[in-house]
């Protein structure tokens, strides 16, 4: 793989999370609220870093493997295939995390739900808080409490919507690099004959 | 620009330069995904009152944190030392940091998902201290020695041996 062809997909893996960051702010960010500005800035950077730049990285990886083989159409439809595979099913689990609490607690957690002190879990409902009575609670835990019932909540973060930018970046990295290759392949015989 | 050396049967070997890209993310895919499977068993066996679901852990550990994250190392290590040429000291010192620093901002984050109510991955509520610690200095000296592999003779020579990063 060229480096142009690596910076090309990770620079559009990159955009297409910061569109998302963007336009569903809201949701991505649901869990870093109550925090400090500079932790905000890290949880952004960490979306964006796993979002864009591992969807990026191994959208390159996919179409250097598929040019290796051979430059065609074949390889191409093969390569975008491929990228968009690898970078769904990273996204895939990302949005699954941000949006279902159930799911980012069953990965997560340490103990069953019936036996975290103060929580009743529902696999319908999501997570529903239960404060119990004269249990203390520090203020930090009630920042926390608040974000997980945010983070519950029914999210609008539609995820064929948020992997529209992925498989749009997928596509022009692959038109880059084989596209590229058709062009430079012409030129080199041009300037043969 | 890609370089090529022509061997007999009909298969060609690129230059280290030009498996500069692929082979470097690939190798913190590698590193990614072997740290993190070690912290899971370890966590495992650290802390055993820790019973989770294990198939949503397996799924979040093995494809965001070992793949995704691996991945998102391998570019931006990369994409930091690929204005030096292999093996020189700056593309070393680049490249771990790159990675390093990486593999950081993913803990962190991660210690704070974990401060979360009713979560605690590998004892972030026993032992927080621990937690960071691995995940600080474990990312640290994975983006040290993935920059000693890729950067040194010995490195590349270990590289050069195992197929899935030839």
């Amino acid at each position: 793989m060229s480096a142009a062809i690596l910076r090309v997909s990770v620079a559009l893996g990159v955009c297409a999370a910061l569109i998302n960051l963007l336009w569903w702010h809201q949701p991505i960010m649901e869990m870093a609220n109550g925090h400090t500005s500079a932790f905000k800035v890290l949880y952004a950077m960490w979306f964006v870093i796993g979002w864009g730049v591992a969807t990026g990285a191994l959208t390159g990886i996919a179409i250097s493997s598929m040019q290796r083989r051979s430059p065609g159409r074949l390889s191409a439809s093969l390569a975008f295939v491929f990228s968009v595979v690898l970078s769904s099913t990273v996204c895939l689990v990302l949005h699954r995390g941000l949006t279902d609490a159930k799911f980012m607690h069953d990965a997560m957690s340490g103990m069953p739900p019936s036996n975290t002190p103060g929580m009743d879990m529902d696999m319908n409902s999501g997570m529903q808080m239960d404060m119990n009575s004269g249990m203390q609670m520090d203020v930090h835990r009630d920042v926390d409490m608040d974000m997980l019932a945010a983070h519950t909540r029914p999210s609008p973060f539609n995820v064929f919507l948020a992997l529209a930018p992925n498989f749009l970046a997928a596509a022009l990295s692959v038109i880059y690099a084989f596209g590229g290759k058709r062009r430079r392949m012409r030129l080199s015989k041009q300037h043969r004959c | 620009m890609t370089t090529a050396v022509a061997v007999p049967n009909d298969t060609y070997l690129e230059s280290d330069e030009a498996r500069r890209p692929v082979r470097t993310i690939k190798l913190f895919i590698l590193g990614g995904w072997i740290a993190e499977t070690s912290f899971l068993f370890f966590g495992m066996i650290m802390f055993p009152q820790l019973h989770p679901p294990l198939i949503p852990r397996l799924i979040w550990t093995q494809v965001l944190c070992g793949i995704g994250m691996g991945a998102a190392a391998g570019a931006i290590a990369y994409l930091a030392a690929s204005r030096y040429k292999q093996g020189s000291r700056a593309a070393l010192i680049l490249t771990a940091i790159g990675a390093g620093l990486t593999y950081v901002v993913c803990n962190n984050v991660c210690y704070f998902v974990d401060s979360l109510p009713g979560m605690d991955y590998w004892g972030r509520v026993e032992n927080p201290v621990l937690f960071m610690t691995k995940g600080d200095v474990g990312g640290a000296l994975l983006g040290i020695a993935g920059a000693f592999m890729l950067n040194t003779k010995w490195g590349m020579n270990v590289l050069n041996k195992i197929p899935f990063l030839r």
